[in-house]
């Protein structure tokens, strides 16, 4: 086998190991996924949402002002925001407040706010 | 599990606790010497961010929702939709330049004064007809049966808007817009606008942004307008941030308006024809170096919570250092900023010890320790418009982002929330 040929084998492995692992991680996150909706109590999460969030998101998820609506998102995507707002990350305008916010909410507390928000309105 | 916050209340949860306490007492609330009895309905619900109202004698209500456009309840209730804006569908007319983009859209509404004979509405909101896009104040004409609008005209178009997104808490394009649109008792219109995190806009003299202007119904300028020299003639005040309140002494006319603080320092002030508000957030002045995207206005620390009085210290909502002329602000809200949207002056008998008080409204904003403060506060004036007391009004139903007040014509206050609905108060002493 020439070299070009190895190189292009090792390549084809390399590329396939690499996909096997992506799907793998996928379907590692789907999984979690699929385990914290399952975990998740959305009447935990209500109490959470409406004493503090419902204050710029609306009691319906519906948006306010610049606030934007949550109704429409889903779980992993709220559980997303969540963690980057929990880590400090800066993202979007309205960083400054949910920082703070996120800062004070536990693995469980994003869990459950993420079911009441996905399961709970229109 | 809950947060840590609500297993020790956090200083934003404290004033609905206290809000409890107090509503287990009715009576003891309700009859002290400063307050009145409200009893409470829903006007309109279901809306998307109403933004402000205005009256017929008749109590008809105009009113706008900030990304759809304008519309009109009629006193039987059926409401029609009148001017839609960009591709909203159902709207008697549709405006496609209009549009909104966070804190943008359509704002305020005035009926004129003399709309019996003239049929003529006004209507404040963000528009991309020019390039780039800006505010624009129109003037419409409304059909005899309240069907449909026509003859629209622009007789504000160069208020700025904020194209581009800065490094700024809310710093998404369309910010501080202002938006209020009222008439005053000497027939002119008064617009109040804001600084679109613009560092150049609050003192400049050309650049209608942080002003308030005092225009005629097509536009011109009133001519006893007394801005400094170089200033557009259209100025009657300058130097604002973003001013979505202004009312007017029922005694003697005097405009007076509400101001968004930056972090702190929410005021109102009263207007003086050519003042200076004294909101100057230029970086390189006033004691401070650069700042994101050459905009200091929430500065230092423009990300954290901190004392709000070294806020205070650092980036002055009134900055009398720079500018001792500047006007004075009769009230800030304790050195909090908690979103002062509205004001509006309560009149009438009905209103007993309120009789001509005035009402702000606030939405609320617990930002790095702030109290949330949604809330209508109900502030006292003396005969030299200086504050003598405020009061928190006892709501009759749940607190929400106040964010228009306007007293109609039967006497009863109405106000438009975030949340998505017109509620209406009526004294009942």
């Amino acid at each position: 086998m020439s070299i070009g040929k190895q190189a292009l084998g090792a390549a084809i492995l390399l590329g396939l190991s690499w996909a096997s692992s992506a799907h793998a991680t996928e379907e590692t996150e789907a999984a979690e996924a699929t385990e914290a909706t399952e975990m998740a109590d959305a009447a935990a999460g209500e109490e959470i949402y409406q004493s503090v969030c419902k204050n710029c998101h609306g009691q319906k998820a519906q948006g306010m002002a610049s606030f934007p609506k949550l109704s429409d998102k889903d779980f992993e995507y709220i559980t997303m925001r969540l963690e980057q707002y929990r880590s400090g990350e800066k993202v979007g305008a309205n960083s400054a407040l949910m920082m703070p916010h996120a800062a004070e909410l536990s693995d469980d507390d994003i869990a459950n706010l993420a079911e009441y928000i996905t399961t709970s309105f229109d | 599990m809950l947060i840590k916050s609500l297993a020790k209340p956090s200083p934003w949860i404290l004033p609905l606790l206290a809000g409890a306490l107090f509503s287990a007492q009715p009576a003891l609330a309700q009859t002290s010497p400063n307050t009145t009895s409200l009893s409470h309905e829903i006007v309109i619900d279901g809306l998307e961010n109403p933004w402000d109202m205005a009256f017929l004698d008749d109590g008809t209500m105009f009113f706008t929702e900030k990304c759809k456009g304008l519309s009109v309840r009629m006193p039987s209730g059926d409401v029609t939709q009148l001017i839609g804006m960009g591709e909203t569908e159902g709207y008697a007319t549709t405006a496609e330049d209009l549009f909104c983009d966070g804190q943008a859209g359509m704002n305020g509404v005035a009926v004129d004064p003399d709309f019996a004979e003239n049929r003529r509405i006004y209507v404040y909101s963000a528009s991309n007809l020019s390039d780039p896009q800006t505010n624009r104040l129109m003037r419409w004409t409304v059909a005899e049966d309240f069907s449909n609008v026509s003859d629209r005209t622009d007789i504000v178009e160069d208020v700025p808007y904020k194209t581009e997104p800065t490094d700024h808490p809310f710093g998404d394009t369309g910010a501080h817009n202002g938006g209020r649109v009222r008439f005053g008792p000497d027939g002119y219109i008064y617009l109040t606008t804001g600084d679109n995190h613009n560092p150049e806009i609050p003192q400049s003299p050309t650049l209608m942004g942080s002003k308030v202007l005092r225009i005629d119904t097509d536009g011109n300028a009133a001519p006893d307008n007394t801005p400094p020299e170089g200033f557009d003639p259209r100025t009657y005040t300058y130097g604002h941030r973003n001013v979505q309140g202004i009312t007017f002494d029922p005694e003697t006319g005097t405009p007076i308006i509400a101001e968004h603080g930056p972090w702190h320092s929410d005021e109102i002030t009263v207007l003086v024809n050519g003042g200076n508000g004294g909101w100057d957030p230029r970086p390189n002045m006033a004691g401070r170096g650069d700042c994101p995207d050459g905009y200091c206005g929430y500065m230092p620390n423009q990300m954290e919570g901190m004392n709000r009085y070294e806020r205070a210290a650092f980036m002055p909502m009134t900055d009398f250092e720079t500018y001792p002329d500047a006007m004075p602000p009769i009230w800030t809200n304790n050195g909090w900023s908690q979103g002062t949207s509205s004001a509006e002056f309560l009149t009438g008998e009905q209103w007993g010890d309120w009789n001509g008080a005035m009402v702000v409204g606030l939405m609320g904003i617990g930002f790095g320790g702030t109290p949330l403060g949604q809330r209508i506060d109900v502030i006292q004036l003396d005969g030299d418009l200086s504050v003598v007391d405020v009061t928190e009004m006892t709501l009759p139903m749940e607190s929400a982002r106040f964010r228009s007040l306007v007293q109609g014509p039967d006497g009863s206050l109405y106000a438009a929330v975030d949340e998505g609905a017109i509620h209406k108060l009526t004294p009942s002493m």
